[in-house]
């Protein structure tokens, strides 16, 4: 049945049952969401098949212009070169490890940052850009404080000598990974709860009582923590594979320490880092539950604006101008990122 | 990394135990306060097991369990055989097309859930509204989105994730036994069952655990795809805790995060146990230091 060199062609009996149930449930909903980007809101849900491109409108032109100042022109400026550099810099050492083009990886990491400004820019204080820009500046924190979080465990990790101790330290990261999320956010929210546990703490040690939830600190808190693991088992994975002679050598030859790191074990680890920074970015960027149960409020991430939308506003079609935008820059980076590139294949 | 101080080495391990700190504390906080005998609040009050007990005669959790375990079981057993077919499929033969199909079939491995949550909603709806109009079924006793609507998502990704693991064990196994089979006059029927599936079996059962933890752990796509009497245990208790803090809730939390650690150990256990076989066979696959490491 499976021998390539029996000569029968087996495959489109193999194939057909579950790629079309994939295709029924994630091809065909996705081209069905642009579609319903184009129509009218039908009140109580759902639409109307009048084609408009009003959502779209919204999405990329709401908001009262007469806001547009300098404040504007300089926060459009900072998003735009952030998302550039999100974009080109993992899409740059990526092209680089696979000898392709850099100059293509860095157009599309300015034709997105260009996008995001001109985004923020048309809709001045448009809710729909600031909650796309917040999400990810959010994400953003979160990848970094991971990455730190992550790089000296996964050294100390893998400079066991014991391979019992190496597997239980593993085994130690991957619980919370395999744990429901939902189960890991409600740990953070009862924790942070104006009665919780820190709470009391902090007023049993004599101080006042402090809102921890629905805050910012929250809801960056609450990313990191659900998405450490993504980080570390990654880079992980690239540090065993490692070469720990050549940190041994760059030393012996007199490397100071912080020349060893950045010349030697980082660019060694840099497969690990970019899987590690896109999945946790990636995930970050989509939560639902961490700013839901975190951080109060109604569209503090994209995630809240989709199921605003889709739920208690009943505008389905801007909503799913918002997904098809998401989802659109989403797995384009993920694509060129990580898709291509055998070695940091994600099958 | 620069090891060359103790003093830098005493710090990454402070560092590492920090973040395993981190990790642990708030779980074990939350599972710490689901024996408090207070009903709010942080403050340690005294022992006891009386939300466990109050559980017992929580219906609406116990229905939404049961209506999780069937869901998951249903799903489970789709999407293994689905993701099995799959993976042969993509890992067996070449044909064109078949960069595309692995494209198409790793999507839910990549999508984000919040996405594929409101583009099923919106699939949803329109096909049951189109199958209601032509089965003129009136709002009394029209289709509604329910089981079936959360089991074909939970299809959907399951298969992907099983296709995923299946395929790291059948790279594993090299084809040339599988022809060897065929040669010696099996036919492809057999050759499947006695040769390539054992091959095989720890990646399916690997898959058929990750497959049923992620449906019994999903919340964003059953969220949005799922109606009236059809409440999963995740939904139900998102709505609980978003209602009312209870230790009640922290006992059902604690007892997921039980169930999904032996789920866990479960999977790992077989993993390992391949490995151990692996090792004494004299074939040459080398292992790779991502073993172990469910893909993602």
């Amino acid at each position: 049945m499976s021998a390539p060199a029996a000569g029968k062609k087996y495959h489109r009996r193999l194939l057909l049952p579950g790629l079309s149930w994939i295709s029924l449930t994630y091809v065909i909903p996705s081209i069905l969401i642009v579609v319903y980007s184009l129509l009218t809101p039908q009140l109580g849900g759902g639409v109307v098949w009048d084609f408009t491109l009003d959502a779209w409108a919204e999405v990329f032109a709401s908001g009262s212009r007469s806001n547009i100042g300098w404040q504007t022109v300089g926060t459009a400026l900072v998003f735009g070169i952030l998302a550039t550099l999100v974009v080109s810099i993992p899409a740059t050492v990526w092209a680089r490890s696979v000898g392709r083009s850099e100059h293509r990886a860095l157009a599309f990491g300015g034709v997105f940052g260009l996008l995001v400004a001109v985004n923020h820019l048309a809709g001045g204080y448009n809710n729909y850009s600031a909650v796309f820009a917040r999400s990810v500046v959010w994400s953003l924190w979160a990848t970094v404080i991971c990455v730190v979080l992550a790089l000296p465990l996964v050294v100390f990790i893998s400079s066991r000598e014991s391979r019992v101790a190496k597997n239980a330290l593993l085994v130690a990261v991957m619980i919370p990974f395999w744990t429901s999320m939902l189960v890991r956010t409600f740990a953070i929210r009862f924790l942070l709860s104006n009665t919780g546990p820190l709470n009391n703490m902090i007023e049993s040690l004599g101080f006042e009582r402090q809102v921890f939830l629905n805050t910012r600190f929250a809801v960056v808190l609450g990313l990191v923590y659900t998405a450490l693991p993504f980080m570390i088992l990654p880079l992980y994975a690239a540090v065993e594979r490692s070469d720990r002679a050549q940190l041994d050598a760059a030393r012996d030859l007199g490397a100071r320490p912080l020349r060893v790191f950045t010349e030697v074990f980082l660019p060694m680890v840099k497969p690990g880092l970019i899987v590690g920074s896109t999945m946790v970015f990636v995930l970050s960027v989509a939560q639902y539950l961490v700013p839901t149960l975190l951080g109060g409020g109604k569209t503090n991430m994209i995630a809240n604006l989709l199921d605003l939308q889709f739920g208690e506003a009943f505008n389905w079609p801007l909503g799913a101008a918002v997904a098809a935008l998401f989802s659109l820059v989403t797995i384009l980076s993920l694509y060129l990122v990580v898709g291509r590139n055998e070695e940091l294949d994600l099958a | 990394m620069s090891m060359s101080s103790t003093r830098a080495k005493v710090l990454m391990g402070a560092a590492t135990w920090g973040v395993y700190l981190f990790l642990y504390i708030p779980v074990l906080i939350l599972v710490l306060f689901s024996f408090n005998q207070a009903r709010t609040g942080g403050t340690w009050t005294g022992f006891t097991t009386k939300w466990y007990t109050a559980l017992a005669g929580n219906g609406r959790i116990i229905s939404a369990t049961w209506n999780s375990i069937q869901i998951a079981a249903i799903s489970t057993v789709i999407a293994v055989v689905l993701g099995t077919m799959l993976s042969l499929a993509i890992d067996r033969y070449s044909y064109r097309g078949r960069k595309t199909a692995q494209q198409i079939v790793y999507l839910p491995v990549i999508a984000p859930e919040i996405v594929t949550g409101v583009s099923l909603l919106a699939f949803f709806s329109l096909v049951i509204g189109a199958l209601n109009d032509f089965l003129g079924r009136d709002a009394g006793n029209a289709i509604r989105m329910g089981k079936a609507t959360i089991i074909i998502a939970h299809v959907a990704f399951g298969a992907a994730f099983v296709a995923l693991t299946v395929r790291a064990s059948l790279r594993n196994l090299d084809p040339a036994v599988e022809e060897a089979a065929q040669d010696l006059g099996a036919t492809p029927w057999a050759t499947f069952w006695k040769v390539t599936l054992p091959g095989i079996m720890p990646g399916v059962l690997g898959g058929a655990l990750l497959a049923l933890t992620l449906s019994l752990d999903n919340f964003v796509i059953t969220f949005f795809v799922s109606g009236p009497g059809s409440t999963t245990l995740p939904i139900e208790v998102f709505g609980q805790l978003r209602r009312t803090i209870s230790p009640e809730v922290n006992a059902v939390s604690t007892l997921i995060f039980a169930a999904s650690s032996v789920l866990l150990i479960a999977a790992l256990g077989i993993q390992a146990g391949v490995a151990t076989r692996r090792s004494g066979q004299v074939t040459t696959v080398s292992s790779t230091p991502e073993e172990g490491v469910p893909d993602q």
